[in-house]
């Protein structure tokens, strides 16, 4: 008997007031990769910048568009001068 | 006339000054000073709790007591008191109204730093886990290879450090007041990672190495 496939999940967490707020996606769903989509594209156009990280947070890179597979993506306002 | 005109501040003949200083006009700021901390002695009478005391009329520091106070005037007539037992009565509950809110937002603010504390340590090395939890800044490396010290804070809080890790340039750079600070920490730090230019490009710097740490940039 073939075991059952293992469910990637994928995380966007997106700095803010409440310290963060995540937003959970499966690759196979479509609804849900929409949903995730659709707050990116959202945020991206208020100025937020998207890094897609690995769980450590090691390795990662400036992501300009959605990415389905990626691990993790933290959103963050942009930076400003203080 | 501009004696009239103060005279319908005071609400009758008198003048402002002698009110304010509850004394003639001739008072000085000695005298002003005893009347508002309401102690009737003399200027030399300056700590700041003691003038605390008077003004929520009690020790508490409650935001409910500053309301209260500021409708009570010691030794003298009650506003509260020339008000209806049903005004009185409306007057308590807005005032513990808002020290419930002042209490609901602060127990916000200690959740979400709490949240965005965890969100940071799960993105921390296990050196720099121990140096965030011993100093409450953590060492990063940018992507050109600099280093950098980055504080608990929002501003002012981003070094570039040289081989023996003292601080040799200062960045004001930040993502905004409204996030906790644990959540500005760990912005800055993706950013010197992943996006080190546009950062730069985007602080104010400082160097530390130069007399009267001059500004050599401001942010774009």
């Amino acid at each position: 008997m073939s075991e059952p496939a293992t469910m990637v999940t994928h995380e966007l967490a997106v700095l803010d007031e409440t310290g963060d707020t995540k937003l959970i996606w499966d690759e196979d769903k479509p609804e849900e990769v929409d949903a995730a989509k659709a707050m990116f594209e959202r945020l991206k156009a208020k100025g937020y910048v998207a890094y897609a990280v690995d769980r450590k947070g090691e390795k990662g890179e400036v992501l300009e568009r959605f990415d389905r597979s990626a691990e993790k993506i933290i959103m963050a306002p942009q930076m400003k001068g203080g | 006339m501009a004696g009239e005109d103060l005279a319908g501040w005071a609400g009758q003949t008198t003048p402002v000054w002698p009110l304010w200083t509850g004394s003639t006009a001739s008072a000085t700021a000695d005298l002003a000073w005893a009347n508002w901390s309401s102690l009737g002695t003399t200027g030399s009478v300056t700590t700041a709790s003691e003038v605390w005391q008077t003004w929520t009329y009690e020790t508490g520091t409650g935001v409910s007591s500053a309301w209260y106070a500021w409708v009570v005037t010691p030794g003298g007539a009650s506003l509260i008191e020339q008000c209806t037992p049903v005004e009185q009565e409306m007057i308590r509950h807005v005032a513990e109204d808002v020290a419930r809110r002042v209490d609901a937002g602060r127990q916000r603010a200690e959740a979400a730093q709490q949240k965005a504390e965890q969100l940071l340590r799960e993105h921390l090395t296990p050196e720099q886990e121990r140096a965030w939890q011993e100093n409450r800044a953590i060492f990063v490396t940018g992507q050109s290879g600099k280093r950098y010290q980055i504080k608990e804070g929002h501003t002012h809080n981003v070094f570039e450090v040289d081989e023996a890790g003292r601080p040799v340039r200062e960045f004001c750079v930040h993502v905004g007041f409204h996030v906790p600070k644990a959540d500005n920490v760990l912005a800055q730090k993706l950013a010197l990672q992943f996006n080190e230019a546009e950062l730069l490009r985007r602080a104010n710097w400082w160097d530390l190495s130069q007399p009267g740490r001059p500004l050599v940039h401001r942010g774009q």
